[in-house]
Order: structure tokens, then C-alpha cells, then sequence
């Protein structure tokens, strides 16, 4: 219980699919357990951390609002990775993303992984 | 000792659990924190949190839980 449990959450789901809430609502209810959760956005998940992309984003009506959502998770401690050719391909780059979301590809995932981190996958 | 109160109503999951995180660190180490939880989840979900993060589960009978903070 002392040693902090490494996550990794990979979510490829973007904003017409309600699992990017549960996505987003395990990654929250993790950070928010004493764990070190890390989510990799990839393909249409990376419309997420686009700046004012989650105003009025609230896929689940039970659940907060996406930015509700992420806003707790990164002050709880959580980490968010941007898969670099999915923000590429759609135009993004560093300045085009919330504070706190970092272009960082598969190996900064994997070296998570490596260094003994679960992984979910949406 | 210190008493909070939080009245979580139909909160589930993970908006259950950020709420716990966030009332629990309002209140100083071995301060209790009463919760009333409706949410169904709540009989497995507040128990589970609380051995997971290693606050004390004082008592549980749905929807009345209290909980004591763990030492720094």
C-alpha cells in the first residue's frame, strides 16, 4: 500500500463515443486512489487535450463533464501523453494543447509499462 | 476530535471517490469523516477506497459510512 501502483489507460476514443467518459472517469477515480496513472491519448483521443475542446463536453449525463474530469486528474498528479503523429496528423501541436498534456509517444508509455505499470485500453 | 459531514447523495464511481479524496483532505489525521452515499455502488465502492488507500472504515450501513484518516 506504501508503494504507489503504476496505470497506463491508452484511449482512442473521441467525442461521439460514450467509453471516452468511462475512460476518462477510471483514469480520475485511479489518480484520485493513490495510484500514478498515466493516460496516452492516441487516434481521435487526442481531440480531448485540444484548448477549449471540453467546454461542453459531458458524454455520460451521471458523470462531470470531460474537462471536469480532466481538471481533477491532472491535480491529482495524473499525467497526460499525446501520441505525436495522431496530434500531427489533425494540426496540433504543443501550443495548441491544455497546460499539462505532453506530445510524448510509445516509448514514454512503454517505459512505464516496463517499469511494472498496468494497462487498461479504450 | 473533528467531524465533517458530506452529504454525497446519488454520486458514483469516480465522482464518489474524487469527492472522498477531496473531503478527506479537508480534515487533519485520525479526524472522521461522515458520509451519506445513496449511490448503489457505494457498499463495495467506499470499503474498497478505504483498503486501498488505508483510511479507516469506522462503519458502514448504506448510506451512512464513516471514515477516519489516516496518519500522515
Amino acid at each position: 500500500m506504501s508503494e504507489q501502483k503504476k496505470l497506463v489507460i491508452v484511449n482512442s476514443r473521441g467525442f461521439d463515443d460514450e467509453r471516452s467518459s468511462v475512460a476518462w472517469s477510471i483514469a480520475n477515480t485511479a489518480s484520485a486512489s493513490n495510484m500514478d496513472v498515466t493516460v496516452f491519448l492516441v487516434a481521435a483521443g487526442v481531440d480531448w487535450v485540444r484548448k477549449g475542446a471540453t467546454d461542453v463536453a459531458q458524454l455520460n449525463p451521471l458523470d462531470p463533464s470531460i474537462g471536469d474530469m480532466m481538471r481533477s486528474f491532472l491535480d491529482n498528479g495524473g499525467r497526460i501523453l499525446v501520441c505525436p503523429p495522431c496530434a500531427k496528423v489533425r494540426g496540433y501541436t504543443e501550443e495548441s494543447l491544455i497546460d499539462g498534456a505532453t506530445i510524448a509517444g510509445a516509448p514514454v508509455m512503454l517505459e512505464e509499462i516496463t517499469n511494472g505499470a498496468a494497462s487498461l485500453s479504450f | 476530535m473533528t467531524t465533517k459531514y458530506w452529504n454525497a447523495q446519488d454520486a458514483g464511481c469516480g465522482s464518489l471517490i474524487v469527492g472522498l479524496k477531496r473531503e478527506i483532505g479537508g480534515i487533519a489525521a485520525g479526524g472522521l469523516l461522515q458520509v451519506t452515499a445513496s449511490n448503489e455502488g457505494a457498499p463495495a465502492d467506499i470499503p474498497s477506497w478505504c483498503r486501498v488507500t488505508g483510511h479507516t472504515l469506522v462503519s458502514a450501513a448504506h448510506p451512512n459510512y464513516v471514515l477516519q484518516k489516516k496518519d500522515d
